[in-house]
């Protein structure tokens, strides 16, 4: 019993007694899930364009990193090193396609998953040799410490009021996005290709809800929740009914949001124009991003410790996402990337080069391993385990979906933060470490649930 | 199979229309995989203006002759002669470069794109600016893409598929998604426009308004068409010419009427008793 109470009820009760504290576990956890977010980003736009999954992505952050401090430690200033290192990859991306790709062309992806093995041995041989294999510090002038100011506190209420705001921003995106997916397999699929009502799974765990809510009020007055001191039971009892709500709601929920795709399937079908706009998501992005920023200012005046190199890094990975995306959307390249990535006969047919195509997505990838790079490198020194780090961003994947850019930085987030809170919640009860497993068994939860990851394409093959 | 009947004379069948210029021409292609012969020393050729129709059983050959021409496939043997330059084989990239543009039999669209995004690609070879200039979308950026956005907008307009604009076409019904897949083709501003079975699956009222729309990209666009199709009416009141494929042998080449009227052809379609 008093292990099911530490692990079920007490990291609850700490979290609320202490929800300051908790802020400032999930900001960490958000600023290290942006620093994988940023290498898994770079493996989803190589799997995005050519459909290869680039096993010489971590190799890349090594050498990249390698590169920038042989350059420094020869006396290049920073800035000057950044960039020659820029060009050191855009050269690689070149070479790559020229010695590798080129012969690769209409290969089955197996093979070119083994070129890019092949690839990794190369480079980790070929960085070693270049710049020296002895661990080296990266120093780019932003001191890993905690950032303070001292002197305000803010009210709980505030706070509690900006996470909530945070929270329920990305709710509503979640149920909007299922409203989303859930219209665009009718429209494509047919009406009876989701079904409003909750399947099997969906009714087991609403029976599962109501009967652990009412659980309870089964043990009688004894077990209500008492002010005061109430007993362990009673807390586990309450929390165990507070949980039934959250399965019931959550089913209810997820309906509803089906429901809402369903109603504009039917509109679509109608020629109505469609009463969910897109512009909603960005919208209520905005006000998640919004209260998050709040979230962080309010949280720094109030004396909340947050490192300053997790935030320069957090913010170059938002900087460098925004560039990403505005490159993919807007420009004439971006367009051929999307098409090249959909269908290869008719991007070729519309003269879109695959080789010139290819250059680019090896160079953007080169360059935001370099973001990786800097941000890892200055964190944890530049050493062989750096390559490792790869190693991380696979369950950021498959939590994210292999396709996804949104996906790639969500799974980052969810991961970084999971990870911290587990560790600092949970870690006690079950001694510790939680940290090295956490994403891999989450990973895993998530490929017997939905194995093509939150935001991924879903894969239908017709038999 | 008898595929030994003398093909026509080209230069004889197509006195019709002889006014126009071959623009491209097969001479004794053949292509192979493996052991499978998909075309065995074809020849033929597609005059400036004309609507070429290829035809032939399942299996004849067709769609591999398209992707001989469009540089997807590099038969063994045998010359092609576009514009006058001879090659022994296409690449796509300088197919599309010099002015063929395709469709492809099982629509081949860009499925998580806008229709206007799929119609836009099809500029991509006209677009000229550089990559920081688009992504701030600055001046000279900026005035390209608006005047290759109102080329693609008279497209749309013509083809009647403005209010399907912004639709993922991944979303669109078969009919509607094989008229964008000819409105990226025509963004190409094509020479020659190599259609691959553009009617397939279409009702009648669909198959009407396609063939409208194809005998005015013929006369309006300046266009030459090569296209396949199964639809015999279609191909008789659409094409000036028609070549038929057999088992990978040209059997008959000529005139709608010609065509109709060889034995060859008739054995080829009926099946004849040995």
């Amino acid at each position: 019993m008093d292990f099911l109470f530490n692990i079920l009820i007490e990291p609850w009760i700490t979290i609320l007694t202490a929800p300051l504290f908790f802020g400032e576990v999930v900001i960490g956890g958000i600023l290290s899930g942006v620093m994988y977010s940023l290498v898994a980003l770079g493996f989803v736009l190589i799997y995005k364009a050519s459909g290869v999954f680039n096993f010489a992505q971590g190799v890349m952050v090594l050498f990249a990193a390698l590169s920038l401090v042989g350059l420094m430690e020869r006396g290049v200033p920073l800035l000057l090193a950044i960039v020659l290192t820029g060009l050191i990859m855009l050269a690689l991306a070149f070479v790559i396609e020229r010695v590798i790709l080129r012969y690769m062309v209409n290969q089955e992806q197996i093979i070119l998953f083994m070129a890019t093995i092949g690839l990794t041995f190369f480079l980790e041989g070929f960085g070693e040799a270049l710049w020296g294999s002895d661990v080296k510090a990266l120093d780019i002038g932003i001191p890993d410490l905690p950032l303070n100011v001292k002197g305000v506190t803010i009210p709980t209420p505030v706070l509690a009021a900006v996470f909530a705001g945070a929270a329920g921003a990305s709710l509503a995106i979640l149920v909007l996005w299922r409203a989303r997916t859930a219209r665009r397999s009718i429209d494509e699929l047919g009406g009876s290709a989701v079904s409003v009502l909750p399947g099997p799974l969906g009714l087991a765990t609403m029976v599962l809800g109501v009967v652990c809510f009412l659980a309870r009020f089964a043990f009688g007055p004894d077990a209500d929740f008492v002010l005061g001191k109430p007993s362990k039971t009673a807390m586990f009892l309450a929390s165990l009914s507070w949980s039934g709500l959250a399965m019931v709601l959550a089913v209810a929920l997820l309906s509803a949001a089906t429901w809402l795709g369903w109603r504009q399937a039917q509109r679509d079908a109608g020629g109505l124009p469609p009463p969910l706009h897109y512009g909603w998501f960005i919208a209520l992005g905005l006000v998640g991003t919004l209260a998050a920023a709040a979230g962080v200012v309010w949280a720094v005046r109030s004396g909340i410790l947050i490192n300053s190199f997790e935030l320069f890094a957090a913010g170059m990975a938002a900087t460098l996402v925004i560039v990403l995306a505005l490159f993919f959307q807007k420009t004439r390249v971006g367009r051929a990337l999307r098409a090249v990535a959909d269908d290869h006969a008719a991007a070729l047919s519309v003269g879109i080069s695959l080789r010139g195509i290819w250059v680019i997505v090896w160079a953007v990838a080169g360059l935001v391993a370099l973001a990786a790079g800097i941000i890892w490198g200055g964190k944890s020194g530049v050493q062989f385990s750096l390559s490792l780090i790869a190693l991380k961003a696979l369950p950021v994947l498959i939590l994210g979906g292999f396709t996804s850019v949104p996906g790639a930085i969500v799974g980052g987030l969810i991961i970084g933060v999971g990870e911290k809170v587990a560790e600092v919640y949970w870690g006690p009860a079950v001694g510790g470490a939680i940290e090295n497993w956490f994403a891999y068994i989450l990973a895993l939860a998530f490929l017997l649930v939905r194995p093509q990851g939150l935001f991924g394409e879903k894969i239908i093959e017709r038999v | 199979m008898k595929a030994d009947v003398e093909p026509r004379p080209v230069a004889s069948s197509a006195s019709a229309i002889a006014a126009g210029d071959v623009l491209l021409s097969l001479e004794h292609v053949s292509l192979s995989f493996g052991g499978v012969k998909a075309l065995r020393d074809v020849s033929f050729d597609i005059r400036k203006g004309e609507i070429r129709a290829i035809i032939g059983p399942n299996g004849a050959g067709k769609t591999s002759m398209l992707n001989v021409i469009n540089g997807f496939y590099h038969p063994q043997v045998g010359v092609i002669t576009f514009k006058g330059q001879r090659r022994h084989d296409m690449r796509p990239y300088i197919a599309a470069s010099q002015g063929i543009a395709r469709t492809f039999q099982n629509v081949a669209l860009f499925r998580g794109m806008s229709t206007l995004d799929n119609i836009m690609t099809g500029r991509t070879l006209k677009m000229r600016r550089g990559i920081l200039a688009h992504m701030l979308h600055w001046g000279p950026a900026q005035r390209e893409e608006i005047k290759h956005r109102e080329a693609v907008e008279r497209i749309i307009d013509f083809l009647e598929i403005a209010h399907i604009r912004k639709t993922p076409v991944g979303r669109l019904p078969y009919g509607l998604q094989k008229r964008v897949e000819l409105g990226r083709a025509l963004a190409m501003e094509p020479e020659l426009l190599l259609l691959d079975e553009p009617m397939a699956g279409m009702n009648l009222e669909e198959k009407r308004d396609m063939s409208r729309f194809i005998l005015t990209v013929k006369d309006t666009f300046d266009t030459t068409i090569a296209l396949i199709e199964h639809d015999m009416s279609v191909v008789m009141d659409l094409s000036d010419r028609v070549v038929v494929l057999n088992y990978g042998v040209k059997i008959a080449d000529g005139t709608p009427a010609e065509v109709q009227g060889n034995q060859a052809v008739i054995d080829a379609y009926l099946g004849v008793s040995h």
